[in-house]
C-alpha cells in the first residue's frame, strides 16, 4: 500500500513538474544576429507581440513575425501574449483601422520564419523547437 | 465618389482575396478595408431609421492606406462611407489621417484628425468585425452626439508606460476642433429632431470653437484585467433659422445657441480571461447651454447618465455569443421622467435595453451576426420619425418594444 501510494505521489509530481517543461520546449524565441540581447522576458515578449514595445532599448527598431502555422502560433499567445487568437487577431486589426499600427506579417512555416528573421535587421520571431535555426539567435527565457 | 470608392474597394477586395484576410501592400503601402451591410426591423418606434418597416439603410464602408515612413514616423488615412437612416447617407468621409512620430514607448505624438477615445471602444465604433454586437450600448455609445465624438482635428500625444509590478498605463491626450457639416451633420439633424414640439429648427452653422480630450488605461498586475477612463470636453456655438407658428401667424427667427460645455466622463473595467470577456462602462455627460430666443429655448443645464453591463464568450473558433444590458437617462435629477412639462410620456426619460448577439466567423474575412434587443423605455428617439398618427398621442406604442438586427461584414 505504501509503495503504490509512494507510486502515485511520484508521477503526479513528475507530472507537475514535467509539464511546464515540455511546453517550454515546444517553441523557440529567435532573433536576428544583430540583436545584442542574449535573453529575454516574458513581460518584454508580449509587449513587442502586442507593438507595446518597438525598440531594443539602443535605438534600434524591433520588426516582429508571427507563425502561420497554428500550433506554434497559439504556444506563443497562450504562453507570453496571454491573448487567444481570436482576440489577438481582432488586436491587430483594431490597430491598424485606426492607424495606430499595422497587422504583423505572417511566415508560412518554420523555414520561412527563420528566413525572414535572417534577413532583417532587429528582428525577432519564434519557431517550433528543433528547427535548424541558420544564423539566427536563440533568446533564452529570463 | 460614392461610386468610385465602391469600385476602388471592390477590385481591390477582388485582387486580394487570396490573402488572409490581412490586408495588402502595394508599394510599401499598407492597404485594409470593410463593408458591412445589415438589416433592422423593431415592433414598435423607429430607432435610428424606418425600422417599424424593416430597413436595408444600415451600412458601413472603409478602406485605409499607411506607411512607415521611417522607423518611427509612419502615417496615414481612413475614407469612410456609412448609412443609418437619415445619418451618412453613404457621403463619403475622411474618417482620420494623421502622422505619426513615436519618439519612445512612452512617448509619441500624433497630428492631423485624429479619433477620439471615449470608452473603450470609441475608437472602433464603426467597425463591425472587431466587436461581438452589431450595436454598441447606445447608454455610452451614443448615435446624437456621433459627430463631437468621432474624431478631432488638432495634435495628440501617447504612449505606454511601464510601472513594473503595478502593471501598465496608457494615455493619450489630444486637442483641437471638430469639423461639423453644418446642415448634414447628425448633431444638425439631432437638434432640428429632437424637439416634440416640432418647432422646426435649420442649422445654418455649427461652430466647434475646441475639443480636447484625456484617456487612461491601467493594465493590473492581474492578466486580462484593465482599468479605462476618458474625460473630454467641447465649446461649441449653433446658428440655425427657427419657424414658429402662432397666433400671430408664422415667422422665422435667427436663433444661435451657445454650448459654454459639453462634458463627457466614462469609468471602464474591463476582465479577459480565456475565450470569457466581462466588460462594464459608466458614463455621465453635463452640457450647459443658452439660446438668444430664451422665450422659446430656455436656459438649459443638465446632466444625464448611463451604464451597461456585457458578457461575452467565444465557444469556437467560428462561433461567439454574447449580452449586454444597459440603461441610460436623460435627466439625472428626473429619472422617472415623472415631471410631466419635461417628457410625456414618462418613459421619454429612459430607455434600458437587453441585448443578445450570436456571432458566426465564417473564415477570418468574413463574419455573420444576428441580434436581439428587448428596450424599455424611448430616451433620446427622435419625434420626427415617430409621428404619431391622427388622433394619437406621442409616443404612445407603450414603453416595451423589441428590435432584431442582422449583419455581415467583410474586412481585409
Amino acid at each position: 500500500m505504501l509503495y503504490l501510494k509512494n507510486t502515485i505521489l511520484f508521477v503526479l509530481l513528475s507530472a507537475l513538474l514535467m509539464a511546464p517543461m515540455a511546453s517550454a520546449q515546444d517553441i523557440v524565441i529567435i532573433a536576428n544576429p544583430d540583436v545584442s540581447l542574449d535573453s529575454i522576458t516574458p513581460s518584454d515578449i508580449k509587449k513587442i507581440f502586442l507593438g507595446k514595445k518597438a525598440d531594443w532599448g539602443n535605438g534600434s527598431k524591433i520588426t516582429f513575425f508571427t507563425a502561420g502555422q497554428r500550433e506554434t502560433h497559439e504556444t506563443l499567445l497562450k504562453k507570453f501574449v496571454k491573448k487567444t487568437p481570436s482576440q489577438y487577431r481582432i488586436f491587430w486589426k483594431k490597430q491598424a483601422f485606426t492607424g495606430k499600427g499595422k497587422i504583423p506579417r505572417s511566415s508560412g512555416n518554420d523555414q520561412e520564419m527563420v528566413d525572414l528573421v535572417i534577413s532583417t535587421k532587429g528582428a525577432i520571431g519564434y519557431v517550433s523547437a528543433g528547427v535548424d535555426l541558420g544564423r539566427a539567435k536563440t533568446l533564452s527565457i529570463q | 465618389m460614392k461610386r468610385a470608392l465602391k469600385l476602388l474597394f471592390v477590385c481591390l477586395s477582388i485582387s486580394g482575396f487570396t490573402a488572409t484576410g490581412h490586408g495588402m501592400e502595394l508599394a510599401g503601402v499598407d492597404i485594409h478595408g470593410f463593408i458591412s451591410q445589415g438589416y433592422l426591423k423593431s415592433s414598435d418606434y423607429n430607432y435610428h431609421a424606418d425600422t417599424a418597416d424593416g430597413t436595408f439603410e444600415f451600412n458601413e464602408i472603409g478602406i485605409n492606406f499607411g506607411k512607415d515612413l521611417t522607423d518611427k514616423l509612419r502615417i496615414g488615412l481612413q475614407v469612410f462611407s456609412r448609412d443609418l437612416g437619415e445619418s451618412g447617407n453613404n457621403n463619403v468621409e475622411l474618417d482620420w489621417a494623421y502622422a505619426d512620430y513615436r519618439w519612445k514607448d512612452w512617448l509619441g505624438t500624433r497630428v492631423g484628425k485624429i479619433k477620439m477615445p471615449q470608452g473603450l471602444y470609441n475608437e472602433t465604433r464603426d467597425i463591425d468585425a472587431l466587436r461581438t454586437w452589431i450595436f454598441l450600448p447606445a447608454s455610452v455609445y451614443p448615435e446624437t452626439l456621433r459627430d463631437l465624438n468621432l474624431a478631432l482635428i488638432g495634435a495628440g500625444t501617447y504612449g505606454a508606460v511601464d510601472m513594473g509590478s503595478l502593471g501598465g498605463l496608457s494615455y493619450q491626450l489630444m486637442g483641437g476642433t471638430v469639423d461639423v457639416e453644418d446642415e448634414d451633420s447628425r448633431l444638425a439633424y439631432h437638434l432640428r429632431a429632437a424637439s416634440q414640439n416640432l418647432t422646426q429648427l435649420d442649422s445654418t452653422e455649427i461652430d466647434v470653437e475646441w475639443r480636447y480630450a484625456l484617456a487612461l488605461v491601467w493594465d493590473t498586475p492581474l492578466e486580462g484585467l484593465r482599468f479605462g477612463g476618458t474625460y473630454n470636453e467641447a465649446k461649441l456655438s449653433e446658428e440655425a433659422d427657427i419657424t414658429v407658428t402662432g397666433p400671430m401667424g408664422t415667422h422665422t427667427l435667427t436663433s444661435i445657441t451657445d454650448f459654454d460645455y459639453i462634458r463627457n466622463t466614462v469609468v471602464s473595467i474591463e476582465y479577459t480571461w480565456n475565450d470569457l470577456l466581462l466588460v462594464a462602462e459608466y458614463i455621465t455627460t453635463t452640457y450647459d447651454f443658452v439660446n438668444n430666443n430664451d422665450d422659446i429655448i430656455e436656459h438649459t443645464h443638465r446632466r444625464t447618465d448611463g451604464w451597461y453591463l456585457a458578457a461575452a464568450y467565444r465557444v469556437t473558433d467560428w462561433f461567439e455569443i454574447g449580452s449586454y444590458y444597459s440603461e441610460q437617462y436623460n435627466n439625472v435629477d428626473d429619472r422617472d421622467g415623472d415631471e410631466p412639462r419635461d417628457y410625456n410620456p414618462s418613459h421619454r426619460a429612459w430607455l434600458k435595453d437587453l441585448c443578445l448577439t450570436a456571432r458566426f466567423d465564417i473564415n477570418a474575412y468574413t463574419t455573420i451576426k444576428l441580434e436581439g434587443h428587448a428596450f424599455k423605455g424611448t430616451d433620446s428617439f427622435y419625434p420626427i420619425e415617430n409621428l404619431p398618427d391622427d388622433g394619437q398621442e406621442w409616443f404612445d406604442e407603450g414603453e416595451s418594444w423589441n428590435l432584431v438586427a442582422a449583419k455581415a461584414t467583410f474586412t481585409f
